[in-house]
Order: structure tokens, then C-alpha cells, then sequence
């Protein structure tokens, strides 16, 4: 339950405050209870009685917390604005006393109401605000616990695998925001401009340890993690008139993911615990959020590609080599530009937006190409693929190999060396194209307005990026798969985009 | 003005009033509130069977990615048939090689460590914890030579990996001290039924350690001739197992915890019986056959597949799954013969006709093993036949004096017969007789290839089948190089870096699967 108290006061003519004080108390308890049977021991009779080896497993957990928390917010004759806000949290997650507080502060002004500018210059807005939001981790990692497990005889008792945190402590991210926004020519053409930093500070993070400890993973509370860029919108409407009108939207925006520390004597931390699917995401100090590393094909050490005596590459995996890194998956930039035209009953709707950088491994091609199932296999099925490869003493070897010889040896279907999957995930498309139209309508007529259009989403390519690796004797392969469609760049059996095409009608009554 | 003080003042005593009440009373419970009523936080005398009875059933005989796909394969009892695994051409797969290191270090060694923790240094209960770490430790560290081993178990940062000579010297001090406690503690029986290998009994425990130290003593026959000779002879006076099945080892799996070997049956028969085991089983006309594998579906006949094809050899009709015979009926579905609770059938674990074989060897190197090495391995093949469940006396004693020798297998790369090896004891020839009791031991601990890949490392008389191919360019010629080691783990090398280079030097080579292990001097 809640409890806020709200003011807001006039001080002066030209000085408002609005503040609010306030205390919450949240109890969450989750308790499941689950029994599972593998099958039926009369058919159709769907109830856990006449289920095979039924088993009965309980969990939940309770998380309390309270707070009090104020804020305000002055105002000076409408034009600059001063807010700022405390609050203090007391977590039943984290370790006696519990407790940990977050701010924020900022200040914007409008500065085209205190300031006379010239006529081009409709407004003018600058602002600077910083804000921190804190988070108590989870339930129940401060002791290490013993969970019983169905087995023989009268069952296990096993300690978690997890190294618990004693001494964790709440998450903060910490939120830095400047921007500038402009409207020019009686706001024909507006325009803002946002700079932001955010630092992740004592992320709850699983690692890795040597399981010869006896846990094989630890929570930890990890550094410092930055996201920083800018966003760039601008919006234009080059033609107004009474029939025609023509807006343009136009946004940028650059993302720079760092980690800048973990913890002592921690420079990477791996996720997802394997490499199937072709390659693996980790977290290195240094490096970003998403990199991806993997298997590949052996090299060298003056960079040739290697080959054994048949001609068949050489895979770090059965060279015994460690994975490297492909890549981040994040974009560097992403963009989107719409024009809509409006021309008297008739609107016209184009947007068109892309990304630029990053990386995507396609283990679903990994798995496909095992078997020939994929349009890039199709080359040199017969044999004579001369790869050009070498031997691991620098001789260049003549054999050549077949389409399945190279597949089935780079790929074992859902696990295999990703190198030769990685893609640049840069794209462009015509996102959404829609044509509408304004039904006219009676004045008194029971319905008011009637809208229709055609709206195709997802309509077409305009550019799509190539696979990174030059595997001799084959062209670039074009990235397949949709990058939108999977969250950390490794793909395995995802469904792909799908482009649709339909038509709406609207109508206000 | 005076009504926003007043607010002010309010508010004021309100933030008062909530962070006394927050701070002082309410916060009181959050210890509790944060504690998961689903688990144990301290470990009582009512939790110590269940702690030892994980601790025994995290070995993963014969499992999948500890076993099936690694050892299971180099000791060439079973081969793969599939076009996508490749572990039998020498590729190791790092994520699956990390579950039996995971299963020791993280659900065998904790429940272990809580028990030593938790019970009497002079109980039973701890001497069968001391058994139970060399039992399951040994398996380990004969996979990658030096392990971490003293202070497995022990939180922190980073663990020490230790030489596999002084690992061994631990293994025989343990077992030494174990049987000692355990022979004034007869009467008793330890965890009950927390003990699925045993129920708790005393005695059977004592001849399984003598037999695992008898076992552990022939490995350093060759590095250490006389610490092998000291140990293989105490244990022997000590008493080893001496009668299948009784004093067999298996451990109980049933519905809630199953044999991953006839889990795996319930899939796609991912794997099947290897070339060698046809040519040597049907050369000798082997009973144990029909025990072992099951005849190929389409065919009626016993048929195996070479280790190490590649994905288009597999594909060949000859090595079509059905055209294959897979894992025994104990292991199958009903519908191929095998019984309605096959998910059930135990666990292999350590037999009495492995104690003879190896009293058989070791009479054959003037130890004093209690028998002459013709009766220890008579006696070996016909404890093995009893194990199996084939008592016709008359039909078991036609087979120790059979002189029939291994078969060409007539398989998709017409193999030469395996080896010119009889089953009847040769009389005279000492390499000969060394080939027997390799070859009948080979036989005998099927379908244990975790043992079998070791004991033909330490002496490989009869040579197993090259694999066909090798992918791993570490053994560029699989006739004349095969497997010694697998390689420690990447997830080694990423969380216990500097450990793991250490080991290296401990290793006494490079980090490759040809680089032989301490014991491994050939």
C-alpha cells in the first residue's frame, strides 16, 4: 500500500512549487506448487490420479520492501524548471541494514520565453537532468541451501551450484540526459538533439568459477557498465497548403556500449554457458554487452587458412584451438527516415529504416548446411573445390573437396565452428508503406469520420549485409536472416520476419 | 504562507514516523522473509543419507557427454552412426566434456565434503565417504591426468591442480585407512538405504574398496612396479570380490533417476555396437552376446560399425541404424525386447571378474595374487558369464577351452579380424597369455569403456581398430597414434586460468590428447 501526500503552491506571481511526499510498502510472496506426470495411465483421463511416475515439487519466495520517498519540482515563471527527488529503500533482498537510497536532479528552460530571438527561431528548449533508479537484486542469494531432489531410495539432498553473495548490494543505474530542442521557421522545421549517458553500477551478474570449488557459478555485483550516445530527430514540413502537405521525420541514433569494469581480478564473463548454436555471448572489460565469440577456421600463425592433406579446412575445434571474438552484435547507428504526403482526400506513408554494424551468427544456416539444405551448398556438390588452404608448415595444398566434404566438416548440424555464419547485420528496408483515404461523408451522418488504407509492412530489402568470412571458390553469401528478430545475435530455429500486407478501414462515430 | 509550513512540518513528522517504524520493527523479519522455506540451510543427521546417496549417483556411468561419446568410444565398445557427432574422429567438444567434470566437482564432491564435515573421522559412514572420493575421483583424473584434487571443494577464486602420482598415493591411503575403520564395523550399516550400491552392508563395501585398490594398483604396474606389487598384494590378503553376482557392484536407477544407457535407447540409437566387439564377440562365439547388443533390426544378426567414419561413410546402407545392432536388451525399449522398467535397470559399476583378471595379470608378474594365472582366468570368464546371467556350467566351460579366434566383421570397410587371439589359455607363451587376459577383460568390463579406455592405455597388447578417420590434427596417422587423454577444459582455461597452465607442467607434456598420463608408459 501507499501513502502520498501532494502540495502545490504558488509562492509568488512568477514562482510555482509542486512536491510529494510519500511511503510505500510492497509484500510480494510467490508460492508454486507443481506435479508432473510423463504420461497417462488411462487414456484421456487427464488428472494427476492417473498419471505415470507423478512428482510433486514446490518453490516460491517472498520479497519485501518499503520506502519513503519525496520529490519537488519549482517552476520559474513557466520558462525554467528545477525538479529534484530522494528516496530510500529497505530491501528484505539485501543484506542487514537493508537499506540504500537514489536521487534525481534537473534543470531545463525554455529559453525562447525569457530570451527574444529572431524570427526564424520559434522555440528553444535546453534541459540537463540526471536520475539514479535502485533495484535489490533477488530473492534469497545471501546463504547457500541444500534442495531435496526425487531419486532412488529416499531421494537427494544436493547444495546449490551457486556460490551465494553474502554482501550483495542494490543495483543503480545511473541516467545523465542532456538535449536541446529547436523549432525553426513558426516550427516548420523542429529539431532535437539528445545526449545521453547511463552507467549500470553493481549489476547482478552469474559467473563462471572453477568448479573445482564446488559451486561452478557466483553471483556478483559487476562494476561499471555504459551505455552513451546521441539521438537526432527532426521533423520538416516542406510544403503546407490547403490540399497538399509534405512531413518528413528523420531520426539517428548512436549507441556505444562499454564495459568499463567487472570486478577484482574479473576481465570477462561468459553467458549461456556453451557454444552451440555456433557462437556464445560474454562480457569482457573493455569490450560491449553483446560480443560474440566462437569457433572458426584455423590459421596459421601469418594469418593462411588451414587445410589438412585432403584439402578439408581446419577447424579450431578439432585443432583444439580457443574460441575467438566475431564481433558485437549491437548496431552502431541506427536510422529511420518517413515521408508522408497528404494530398486532399489522399495520405501517403513511406518509412524507411536501417541499422548499421554489428554482427549475427546464423546457426540455423549452421544446422542446414550440415545436410546441403541451404542455396550456398549448391556450389561445387560435384568436388574440385579448391580451397587454397596450406599446410600447418606454410605448403599450399592442392587436393580439392566437395560441397559436403567443406559443410559437413565446418558444421555438425547444432553445434559447429559459427566463423562461417557470421554476418554484418547491417540492413535497410521500407519498413511500412501505406496508402489511405478519407471516405467523404454526410455531415449528419451517424458515422463521422471513415478512413481506409493499405498498409505493406516489412515490404522489401534495400540493403542487406554479407557473410564476414571469404571462404575461397564462394561468393559472399547475403545475410538471411532478419536481425531484428533475435535479442543477442546468435541465431538457432527463430522464426524469421515476416512481411505483411492488409488493408484497414476506421470509423468514428 | 502559513499553510505550506504546516504541510511542511507534517511531512516531516510523516518520513519520522515511517523510517522509525521501517528501520526498528518492520525490517525484523527480513532474514526469514528472505530464506527459501523449500530448502535446507544446515545439514543434520537426518540429511546424511540423502546427501551420500546424490553423492553416489552423480557418477555418470555411461551417461551421454561424460561417456557414450568419449570413452565409450576410444575403448571401442560402442561406435557412432550418426553424421553429426563428431567425437569418434578425435574432435572433442569442450561443452559436453565439461559434464562429468561438472557432475564430480559440483554434485559428487559437496555432498561428499558436507559428510566429511558432518560425520566422525573413525565412523563407517566417513570410510565410505573416503571410498566414494577415491572411487569417483579416479575416474576423473584418469581422463585428464592432473586434476584438482586436495583442495577440490574448497571456495575461492581459483583451485591448485595436483600430479596424478600424488593423487594415487591419496587413493591408497584412503582406501587403506577406509578398510581398516570398516573391518571393526560389521555390524552396522551405514546410510541404509541412503546407500544404493550396497543397502548399507559393511562387508561388501570392504571387498569393493580391495577390489577398486587391486585396480588402482595394476594401473602403476608399469610406472611403479613396486608400489603396484605392495598394494595389488594387500588387497588381495585383504579380500577382493570373489563371487558374481553377489558381491557385484551396481547402483539402483529407477523412474525419477534413470540409466542413461537405456535413456538413450529411447531416442534415436545414436550409436551401435563397434566393429571390434563383433569381430572378437562372434569369433568366440560369445554368449555374452545376446546380452550385450541386440540383433539388428532388419537383418536378425549381430552387426557393428567401425569408429571414426565420416558423415558420408555413415551414410552408406551397410550402416544404416537398422542394418546396426544397438545397446543390450536390459537397455532397450519392449519393442526391442527389452523389460517394461528398462529405464530402470542399474548402473554398472565394478565387477568380481574384473578382481580375477587382475589377479590373473599380476600372477603373471610374480605377485602373489592367491592362484595361478590359468585359474584366476578361468575363473575371470566364468564369474563374467554368471554376472551376465549365463550359468549352464557345461556351456561356459566349452568356452574357456575353445581355441576359436576373432572374425573378420564383414563391415563397410571389410576389417581384418581384430586379433589371432583364442579364448584357451596358451600354456607356454607369456605375451600370449598377457593378450588373453587383456582381451577377456576388454570383454568383461563392457559396457564400462571409462575402465576399459584406461586399462588399454596402460597396456595396449591387443591392438584396438586404427579409427577411420581423424579430424583432430594432433594424430595425423590413427595408425600408429590413438587417444591418451582428453584436454583440459575451455571453461578451465576461462575461470582457473593460471591453475590450468601450471598443470600443464604437471602434465609433463602439451595439453593435447596425445600427451600419455603419468601411468601411461608405453
Amino acid at each position: 500500500y501507499d501513502v502520498i501526500l501532494e502540495g502545490n503552491n504558488k509562492i509568488t506571481k512568477d514562482l510555482k512549487l509542486n512536491y510529494q511526499l510519500g511511503a510505500i510498502y510492497t509484500d510480494n510472496v510467490s508460492d508454486n506448487v507443481s506435479n508432473v506426470a510423463s504420461g497417462l495411465l488411462v487414456a484421456n483421463k487427464f488428472s494427476i490420479n492417473f498419471g505415470t511416475k507423478p512428482t510433486v515439487s514446490s518453490g516460491g519466495s517472498e520479497v519485501e520492501k518499503q520506502s519513503v520517498f519525496g520529490q519537488m519540482n519549482l517552476g520559474y515563471k513557466d520558462a525554467i524548471f528545477l525538479n529534484g527527488s530522494v528516496r530510500n529503500d529497505w530491501d528484505s533482498r539485501l543484506p542487514s541494514p537493508h537499506s540504500y537510497a537514489y536521487y534525481s536532479a534537473g534543470i531545463s528552460g525554455v529559453l525562447s520565453e525569457l530570451f527574444t530571438f529572431p524570427d526564424f527561431m520559434s522555440f528553444l528548449k535546453v534541459g540537463v537532468d540526471y536520475a539514479e533508479v535502485g533495484n535489490g537484486g533477488q530473492f534469497g542469494l545471501l546463504n547457500v541451501t541444500y534442495g531435496y531432489q526425487n531419486g532412488v531410495g529416499p531421494g537427494y539432498l544436493a547444495r546449490s551450484s551457486t556460490f551465494p553473495i553474502p554482501g550483495l548490494k542494490p543495483e543503480i543505474v545511473q541516467n545523465t540526459e542532456a538535449s536541446i530542442e529547436a523549432g525553426f521557421l513558426k516550427n516548420r522545421l523542429n529539431f532535437t538533439f539528445t545526449y545521453y549517458r547511463s552507467n549500470a553500477i553493481n549489476q547482478l551478474l552469474t559467473i563462471g568459477i572453477p568448479a573445482a570449488t564446488g559451486f561452478s557459478s557466483q553471483y556478483i555485483n559487476a562494476g561499471n557498465i555504459q551505455n552513451q550516445g546521441v539521438e537526432v530527430v527532426l521533423s520538416a514540413k516542406p510544403v503546407v497548403n490547403g490540399n497538399f502537405n509534405w512531413n518528413i521525420d528523420f531520426n539517428l541514433g548512436i549507441n556505444k556500449n562499454k564495459v568499463v569494469s567487472l570486478s577484482d581480478n574479473l576481465d570477462i564473463v561468459y553467458l549461456r554457458g556453451y557454444y552451440d548454436f555456433g557462437g556464445r555471448e560474454q562480457i569482457a572489460v573493455g569490450g560491449s554487452f553483446n560480443d560474440i565469440s566462437g569457433y572458426g577456421w584455423a590459421r596459421n600463425a601469418t594469418g593462411q587458412l588451414l587445410v589438412d592433406a585432403n584439402g578439408k579446412p581446419i577447424t579450431d575445434m578439432a585443432a583444439g584451438n580457443d574460441p575467438k571474438v566475431f564481433g558485437d552484435f549491437n548496431p552502431a547507428a541506427t536510422l529511420g527516415l518517413s515521408n508522408s504526403f497528404a494530398y486532399k482526400r489522399f495520405s501517403l506513408r513511406m518509412l524507411v529504416d536501417g541499422r548499421v554494424g554489428g554482427i549475427i551468427v546464423d546457426g540455423t544456416e549452421m544446422n542446414l548446411s550440415f545436410s546441403g539444405l541451404t542455396k550456398p551448398t549448391l556450389e561445387h556438390r560435384d568436388g574440385g573445390w579448391d580451397l587454397g588452404g596450406v599446410d600447418k608448415d606454410g605448403h599450399p595444398v592442392s587436393s580439392t573437396i566437395s560441397a559436403s566434404d567443406f559443410w559437413q566438416t565446418v558444421s555438425s548440424k547444432r553445434n559447429g565452428n559459427g566463423e562461417f555464419y557470421v554476418y554484418d547485420a547491417t540492413n535497410f528496408r521500407v519498413r511500412e508503406l501505406s496508402l489511405g483515404y478519407s471516405i467523404p461523408l454526410q455531415p449528419n451522418f451517424f458515422i463521422k469520420s471513415a478512413n481506409f488504407s493499405l498498409v505493406a509492412r516489412n515490404l522489401f530489402w534495400l540493403y542487406r549485409g554479407k557473410s564476414k568470412l571469404d571462404i575461397p571458390g564462394l561468393k559472399k553469401r547475403k545475410l538471411e536472416f532478419d536481425p531484428d528478430m533475435t535479442v543477442n545475435g546468435v541465431v538457432y530455429g527463430q522464426f524469421p520476419s515476416t512481411r505483411s500486407i492488409g488493408f484497414n478501414l476506421s470509423l468514428t462515430f | 504562507m502559513k499553510k505550506l509550513a504546516d504541510i511542511k512540518s507534517y511531512s516531516i513528522y510523516f518520513i519520522l514516523f515511517f523510517s522509525i517504524l521501517t528501520i526498528n520493527s518492520c525490517t525484523k523479519n527480513y532474514e526469514k522473509i528472505n530464506t527459501d522455506k523449500n530448502t535446507v540451510a544446515e545439514v543434520g543427521e537426518a540429511q546424511l543419507p540423502l546427501l551420500f546417496a546424490k553423492a553416489v549417483e552423480s557418477v555418470p556411468w555411461n551417461d551421454q557427454t561424460p561417456q557414450n561419446l568419449y570413452s565409450d568410444q576410444y575403448a571401442q565398445y560402442f561406435a557412432n552412426n550418426t553424421t553429426y557427432f563428431p567425437t569418434d574422429r578425435y574432435t572433442i567438444d569442450m561443452d559436453w566434456l565439461s559434464d562429468p567434470w561438472n557432475s564430480q566437482y559440483t554434485k559428487v564432491v559437496p555432498q561428499l565434503k558436507a559428510l566429511f564435515e558432518n560425520t566422525d573421522s573413525i565412523s563407517a559412514e566417513y570410510a565410505l565417504v573416503k571410498i566414494w572420493w577415491v572411487y569417483s575421483f579416479h575416474r576423473i583424473t584418469d581422463y585428464w591426468g592432473p586434476i584438482p584434487y586436495f583442495n577440490a571443494g574448497v571456495p575461492g577464486t581459483s583451485v591448485a591442480y595436483d600430479s596424478q602420482k600424488d593423487i594415487y598415493d591419496d587413493f591408497f591411503k584412503k582406501l587403506d585407512n577406509a578398510v581398516t575403520v570398516l573391518k571393526g564395523k560389521t555390524g552396522e550399516t551405514p546410510y541404509g538405504l541412503g546407500d544404493p550400491m550396497y543397502g548399507g552392508n559393511i562387508n561388501k563395501w570392504i571387498k569393493f574398496a580391495n577390489t577398486l585398490r587391486l585396480r588402482l594398483a595394476m594401473r602403476l604396474s608399469k610406472v611403479d612396479p613396486t608400489r603396484a606389487k605392495k598394494e595389488a598384494e594387500l588387497a588381495v590378503q585383504s579380500g577382493v570380490m570373489e563371487a558374481s553376482p553377489n558381491d557385484d557392484a551396481y547402483v539402483k536407477k529407477n523412474s525419477l533417476d534413470q540409466n542413461p544407457l537405456s535413456v538413450m535407447a529411447t531416442y534415436k540409437h545414436e550409436f551401435s555396437m563397434s566393429a571390434a566387439m563383433e569381430s572378437v564377440l562372434k569369433g568366440y562365439q560369445d554368449p555374452r552376446i545376446s546380452e550385450y547388443f541386440t540383433p539388428a533390426v532388419a537383418t536378425g544378426t549381430f552387426e557393428g560399425i567401425r569408429n571414426g567414419l565420416e558423415p558420408d561413410q555413415v551414410q552408406a546402407p551397410i550402416n544404416a541404424k537398422n542394418m546396426l545392432s544397438w545397446a543390450g536388451p536390459r537397455w532397450s525399449t519392449p519393442d526391442q525386447g527389452g523389460p517394461s522398467d528398462y529405464l530402470s535397470t542399474p548402473s554398472n559399476v565394478m565387477f568380481t571378474a574384473e578382481a580375477y583378471f587382475l589377479r590373473a595379470e599380476g600372477a603373471l608378474l610374480g605377485w602373489n595374487m592367491i592362484g595361478t594365472p590359468e585359474e584366476l582366468y578361468k575363473a575371470g570368464i566364468r564369474n563374467s558369464m554368471l554376472q551376465w546371467g549365463i550359468t549352464n556350467e557345461s556351456l561356459i566351460n566349452t568356452y574357456v577351452s575353445s581355441t576359436a579366434t576373432p572374425i573378420a566383421p564383414d563391415d563397410y570397410l571389410n576389417s581384418p579380424p581384430l586379433s589371432n587371439v583364442p579364448i584357451k589359455f596358451d600354456m607356454a607363451d607369456k605375451n600370449m597369455q598377457l593378450k588373453q587376459i587383456a582381451m577377456q577383460k576388454w570383454i568383461a568390463l563392457y559396457p564400462d569403456g571409462w575402465e576399459a579406455w584406461a586399462d588399454y592405455r596402460r597396456r595396449p597388447v591387443v591392438h584396438l581398430y586404427p579409427v577411420a578417420n581423424s579430424d583432430n590434427p594432433d594424430i595425423s596417422d590413427p595408425s600408429t597414434q590413438y587417444i591418451r587423454r582428453v584436454p583440459f577444459l575451455l571453461q578451465e582455461k576461462q575461470t582457473n586460468g593460471s591453475e590450468m597452465e601450471k598443470a600443464i607442467k604437471l602434465l609433463g607434456g602439451p595439453d593435447k590428447i596425445t600427451t600419455p598420463l603419468w601411468w601411461d608408459v608405453n
